[in-house]
C-alpha cells in the first residue's frame, strides 16, 4: 500500500532533519529510539491484516505520541497536553474496542478481508450491528485524527519537538483513523448512517478547524488545526464513499504538511518561538524558507497544477460536488476552503512581511536537504492522479471546475489584507470545546475523587466498631462483683428456663 | 509430587527461620534457592501424580485429600514464582530471616490452598495463608503499622468464618439429602443439584471471598497493609489472589442456579469496585495506596469476569490473576525503591535513571491493559463475555477501564515528568534482571497466551471447567 511508501519515506526524511535539529537537545537517545518505536508501531498499524493486530499498533502509536509529546517533561504544560493526547485517543479507543469486541462475536475472527466478504451476510441477517461497530470505529478514528468532539488534544501536542509535530501529528498517526476507516470501507458501505456521520464530522471540522487556524497568533497552532481541517477534507470525502480520493489527499497532504511544519521548525529552531509576533522580515533574509514555505502553503490552498493538493482536494470535492444529497456538506466544505485559503496566506504575511526586524535562520545541508525533496515531491506527486482530473474535467464545466480555487483565492486575498478577524475571537481557544469538557467532565471527576478521599467508604466500619462497643459496654456493666445481684440473675434465669421447658 | 512440594515449603519456611538468624543473605540465598527449586521440581514433575488422598478425621470423613488440575497449576507457578521475587526484594535487616520465612510459609499456605480437595483442607489452608503476612506487620514497631495488622487480622478473620459457617451448612445440607456427610469437593459438586434452595449459602461463601478480594464495601483493610507493609509487600497479590481462586472454586461449580440468578448482582458490584478504586487510586498521594486502589479496581473488574460465566472470560480471568499480579507486583517494587512514598516527593525520573523511569512506564502500561502485554488479553477476553452476557455493562466496564489510563498517568506524570532535587533511585543489576525477567514474562503472555491457548479446543483447562460448569 502507498501508506506504508509515505511512512517510511516521510519518517526517514524526517530523521535525516532531526539529526540537525535536535543535535544540541538533551535527550536525543530517547527522541530518536521512540520515533523509531512509532514507525515499528505504525507499519504494524498498516500492515495488520486482523484488527486485533492493527489495534496493537493503533495503541503503540498512542504511546509513542505520549512519549513524544512530554519531550520536554519539565515543562508542566508538555505533561499535561502529553497526558492529554494519551486520554482523548483513550477514551476513542474504547469505542474502538467496542466495535471490536461487536465484530468478534459476530464474526468469530477479527480478520479483516475475511470481515469485508462477510459482512453482506450479517448485514441481511441484522443491519443494526453494522451500524454499531461503524460507529465504534468512528469513534476510534475520531479519537486519533482530532475530529470533533475529540479534537482538543492536537492543538495542545504541538508542545512536542517540531519534527514529531510533523511526523506524528501531522503526516502519519493523525491519518490512522482515515486509514482504518477506508480499510474498513465494506462495512460502511453496508451503513448509510455511518457514512452520513463520517460526512457529517468531516464537513464539520473541515470548517470549524479552518475558522480557529485562521484566529491563531502562533504558527504551530496555525499549521495543527490547518491539519484538523485538512482530515475533516479526508472525512467528507470518506463520507461520500471516495476512498481513493480520501487516501489521495493523506498522501499529499502528508507531504506538504510535513514540509510546512519542518520549515516552521526551522523558524523555531532560529528564533527559539513560533509567536507571530517574534516573526516579520523573514523574506529579505531567508528567501529560500520563503519559497518552500509558498510551496507548502500552495498546496494547502490547492492552486491549479503546480500543487499536489489541488489534485487530491479536486477529487474530494468533486466526489462530494456529484452526489445530490450532499449539497449542504458542499456548501460547508467551499466556506471550508475558504477559510483555507485565508489562514494560508495570512500565515505566509504574519511570518515574512512583518515589521520586525529578524535575522537568517540557520539551518544546515541536513535540514536543506530534507525540505527540498519534500517540496518537489509536493510538486509533483499529484500528476500521479492526472489522469482522474482530465476525466472529471471532461463532466464538469469549467465554472464548477473552479468554483473551489477561486474561492480559495480570494480568501487568501482577503487573508493577506487583513489579519485579525475580529468578529470571530471568542472562538480562539479551541472553540469552548476546552472549556466545556473542563466543567462537564474533568472538574467533576477530580471533585468527586477529592471529595471520596480518604476513603469514605470507611465510615461502614464504625457502625460495627460502635455496635461492638456498645454490646460490651452493656456486658460489662453487668459484672458489678455484687454477689446478691449475680443470684438473682441465676434465680431469673432458672427460671425462665424452667418455663421454656414446660411450655 | 505434590506432598513433597508441601512438605518442602513448610520444611523451607522453618529452614530458613533457623538458618538465616545470623546472616541476612544467607536467609535470602536459601529462601530464593528453596522456592526456585520447587518452581523447577514442579514444573518438571506435575504430570506424574495429580492427586493424593489419606484419610485425616476419618469420623468425620475428612480426608486430607489434593489434587492439581490446570488452574491450580498456572497459580502455584505464579505463586512460587512471585515469593522467590518477593524474597529477593527483603531488605537487609536483623529481622530478614523472620520476614523470608513469613514469604516461605505464605507460599505453603497458598499452594496448599491450590492443591486442597478436601473443603475443610482448604479451610485450614486458608487461616495458614494468612497468618504470616500478620506476622509480617506486626513487626512494624509503628503505631499506625500495629493498628493495619489489627485491622487486617480482624477482616480476614471474620471472612474465616463465614467460610468456616458456609462449609459447614454446605456439608449439613449435602449431608441431609444424600444422608453421606463428605467434605470431599469433588462429591460436593456432583451433588450441587441439591443447593438450590439454599442460596444463602452462596453468600456465605461471597462474603467470604468478598471481603478477601477486595470489593467495596469490605476493602478498607487493604489499603493500610499496603502503606505499612514492608518489602515482602508483593506477597499481598498472591493473597488476594487466593480469594478470586475460592470464589470461582466455591461459585458457579456448587450453585450453578444461584449463581445465574444473582449475576447480574455481582456483576454491578464489580463494576461500582473497578470505578471507586479508580477514583480514589486518582487522589490518592501515598503512592502504595495508590497501587492498593488500582488492586481494587482490577478485584472489580475479576468479580465481574468470575460472575460473567462463560470459558471465554474464566480463559481471561486466569489471565488477569496472573499477569495483574506480576504488573501491579513490579510496579510496587519500583515505587518502594523511592525515598518517599509521597507521589509529590520524587519528580524527574525520566532524567535521573531511565531505565527505572522506562520500566515504571511498562509496568503502568500492563497494568491498564495496554496491547502487547498480557493484561490486554486477559481483559479482552473477560470484556467480550461481558459484553456478551449484558451489553451494557460491557460499555460501562470499556469506559470504567478508562480510568485506570487517568490514575497511572498521574503516577508517571509525577515520578518521571518534571524536575526536583530529590536524589536518583539505585537499581542495581540483579534487581534489573528481575525487573527484566517480569517484563518479558508480561509480554510473553500478551504476545502468546499459550499454553492457555483458547484456539485448541482439547484444552483440558476449559474442558474440565465447562464439565465442572455442565456436570448437570
Amino acid at each position: 500500500m502507498n501508506m506504508c511508501l509515505v511512512i517510511t519515506f516521510v519518517s526517514s526524511w524526517i530523521a535525516v532533519y532531526s539529526l540537525e535539529y535536535m543535535e544540541n537537545e538533551e535527550g536525543i537517545v530517547r527522541f530518536f529510539s521512540t520515533v523509531n518505536l512509532f514507525v515499528c508501531f505504525m507499519l504494524l498499524l498498516v500492515l495488520a491484516d486482523n484488527l486485533l493486530l492493527m489495534f496493537i499498533g493503533w495503541e503503540g502509536v498512542g504511546l509513542c505520541s505520549f512519549i513524544l509529546i512530554g519531550f520536554y517533561y519539565k515543562e508542566p504544560l508538555a505533561q499535561k497536553a502529553a497526558i492529554k493526547a494519551f486520554l482523548t485517543t483513550r477514551i476513542g479507543d474504547a469505542f474502538l474496542l467496542l466495535a471490536l469486541i461487536v465484530c468478534y462475536l459476530q464474526f468469530k475472527t477479527l480478520d479483516i478481508s475475511f470481515i469485508s466478504n462477510e459482512a453482506g451476510l450479517i448485514h441481511a441477517k441484522e443491519p443494526l450491528l453494522i451500524t454499531l461497530i461503524c460507529f465504534g470505529l468512528i469513534g476510534g478514528a475520531v479519537g486519533k485524527s482530532a475530529q470533533l468532539p475529540l479534537q482538543t488534544w492536537l492543538a495542545d501536542a504541538m508542545w512536542g519537538p517540531t519534527p514529531v509535530s510533523a511526523l506524528i501529528h501531522a503526516a502519519t498517526m493523525v491519518t490512522a483513523g482515515v486509514y482504518l476507516i477506508a480499510r474498513m470501507s465494506a462495512l460502511f458501505a453496508l451503513s448509510p448512517e455511518g457514512m452520513q456521520a463520517v460526512l457529517a464530522i468531516g464537513a464539520l471540522t473541515l470548517l470549524f478547524a479552518g475558522i480557529i487556524a485562521s484566529l491563531q497568533t502562533d504558527l504551530k497552532k496555525v499549521l495543527a488545526y490547518s491539519t484538523m481541517s485538512q482530515i475533516g477534507f479526508m472525512f467528507l470525502a470518506l463520507g461520500v464513499g471516495a476512498y481513493d480520493a480520501a487516501m489521495f489527499h493523506l498522501t499529499t497532504h502528508a507531504f506538504f504538511k510535513a514540509l510546512l511544519f519542518l520549515a516552521a521548525g526551522v523558524i523555531g529552531h532560529s528564533i527559539h518561538s513560533y509567536d507571530f509576533k517574534k516573526m516579520g522580515s523573514l523574506k529579505k533574509q531567508n528567501p529560500f524558507l520563503f519559497w518552500i514555505f509558498l510551496i507548502g502553503c500552495i498546496n494547502l490552498m490547492g492552486i491549479p497544477f503546480i500543487s499536489a493538493g489541488f489534485f487530491s482536494k479536486e477529487l474530494i470535492l468533486a466526489s462530494v460536488h456529484h452526489d445530490a444529497n450532499t449539497s449542504w456538506a458542499y456548501g460547508l466544505a467551499l466556506v471550508g476552503v475558504f477559510f483555507t485559503g485565508y489562514y494560508s496566506l495570512r500565515m505566509i504575511k504574519l511570518t515574512f512581511f512583518g515589521k520586525k526586524e529578524n535575522n537568517k535562520c540557520h539551518m544546515g545541508i541536513m535540514m536543506k536537504a530534507p525540505l527540498m525533496v519534500l517540496a518537489f515531491f509536493s510538486l509533483v506527486i499529484g500528476y500521479a492522479h492526472f489522469d482522474d482530473i482530465i476525466a472529471l474535467l471532461q463532466h464538469e464545466s469549467v465554472l464548477a471546475f473552479l468554483t473551489p480555487t477561486i474561492i480559495c483565492v480570494l480568501g487568501g486575498l482577503f487573508g493577506f489584507k487583513f489579519t485579525d478577524l475580529g468578529l470571530f475571537a471568542f472562538l480562539k481557544q479551541g472553540g469552548g470545546f476546552e472549556w466545556l469538557y473542563q466543567k462537564l467532565i474533568i472538574n467533576p471527576y477530580v471533585a468527586l475523587s477529592k471529595k471520596l478521599n480518604p476513603d469514605s467508604l470507611q465510615a461502614l466500619e464504625t457502625i460495627f466498631i460502635r455496635f461492638t462497643n456498645f454490646f460490651f459496654g452493656s456486658i460489662k456493666s453487668l459484672h458489678t462483683g455484687d454477689l446478691s445481684s449475680y443470684i438473682s440473675f441465676l434465680v431469673v434465669a432458672a427460671l425462665v428456663m424452667t418455663g421454656i421447658m414446660v411450655i | 509430587m505434590l506432598l513433597l512440594l508441601l512438605s518442602n515449603l513448610l520444611f523451607l519456611g522453618f529452614f530458613v527461620l533457623l538458618m538465616g538468624s545470623k546472616n541476612a543473605l544467607l536467609a535470602k540465598a536459601i529462601n530464593i534457592l528453596g522456592l526456585l527449586l520447587s518452581l523447577g521440581i514442579f514444573l518438571l514433575l506435575h504430570q506424574e501424580a495429580n492427586s493424593f488422598t489419606i484419610p485425616w478425621i476419618s469420623s468425620w470423613n475428612i480426608n486430607f485429600s489434593l489434587s492439581l488440575d490446570d488452574f491450580s497449576f498456572w497459580l502455584i507457578a505464579l505463586s512460587l514464582f512471585i515469593g522467590s521475587i518477593a524474597s529477593f526484594f527483603v531488605s537487609d535487616s536483623k529481622k530478614a530471616h523472620h520476614e523470608q520465612a513469613c514469604i516461605s510459609l505464605t507460599i505453603f499456605g497458598s499452594t496448599g490452598l491450590f492443591l486442597a480437595n478436601d473443603i475443610f483442607l482448604f479451610f485450614v489452608f486458608w487461616e495458614i495463608s494468612l497468618l504470616p503476612l500478620y506476622w509480617i506487620l506486626l513487626s512494624q514497631k509503628n503505631a499506625q503499622g500495629l493498628k493495619a495488622a489489627l485491622r487486617y487480622i480482624i477482616f480476614t478473620q471474620a471472612s474465616g468464618i463465614f467460610l468456616l459457617i458456609s462449609m459447614i451448612a454446605l456439608a449439613f445440607v449435602h449431608y441431609k439429602s444424600t444422608g453421606v456427610l463428605s467434605f470431599d469437593y469433588d462429591m460436593l459438586v456432583k451433588n450441587n443439584s441439591f443447593y438450590a434452595a439454599n442460596s444463602y449459602i452462596l453468600f456465605g461463601f461471597a462474603l467470604a471471598f468478598l471481603i478477601k478480594l477486595p470489593i467495596i464495601p469490605f476493602h478498607s483493610w487493604m489499603p493500610e497493609v499496603f502503606a505499612h507493609c514492608p518489602s515482602a509487600l508483593v506477597l499481598v497479590a498472591v493473597l488476594i489472589k487466593t480469594a478470586c481462586y475460592g470464589l470461582i472454586r466455591f461459585s458457579w461449580p456448587l450453585f450453578p442456579e444461584s449463581c445465574a440468578d444473582f449475576s447480574l448482582f455481582f456483576m454491578s458490584l464489580g463494576l461500582l469496585t473497578l470505578i471507586y478504586g479508580a477514583l480514589l487510586a486518582f487522589s490518592e498521594q501515598n503512592l502504595k495506596k495508590i497501587f492498593a486502589y488500582s488492586t481494587l479496581s482490577h478485584a472489580g473488574l475479576m468479580l465481574m469476569g468470575i460472575f460473567a460465566n462463560n470459558t471465554l472470560s474464566f480463559f481471561g480471568i486466569i489471565l488477569l490473576l496472573i499477569t495483574q499480579c506480576i504488573s501491579t507486583g513490579g510496579a510496587l517494587l519500583l515505587v518502594n525503591q523511592l525515598e518517599s512514598v509521597d507521589i509529590n516527593m520524587s519528580a524527574g525520573m525520566w532524567h535521573k535513571n531511565t531505565h527505572y523511569a522506562v520500566a515504571l512506564l511498562i509496568f503502568l502500561l500492563a497494568g491498564f491493559g495496554f496491547p502487547v502485554f498480557g493484561n490486554f488479553v486477559g481483559e479482552w477476553f473477560v470484556l467480550v463475555s461481558l459484553y456478551q452476557t449484558s451489553s451494557l455493562l460491557g460499555l460501562l466496564t470499556l469506559l470504567g477501564l478508562v480510568l485506570g489510563v487517568v490514575y497511572s498517568l498521574r503516577v508517571f506524570q509525577k515520578i518521571c515528568f518534571g524536575h526536583s532535587d530529590s536524589p536518583s533511585v539505585i537499581v542495581n543489576e540483579y534487581q534489573g534482571f528481575v525487573y527484566a525477567v517480569m517484563m518479558a514474562a508480561l509480554l510473553f503472555l500478551g504476545l502468546k497466551p499459550l499454553p492457555l491457548n483458547i484456539e485448541t479446543q482439547e484444552n483440558t483447562l476449559i474442558s474440565s471447567y465447562e464439565n465442572e460448569v455442565d456436570s448437570l
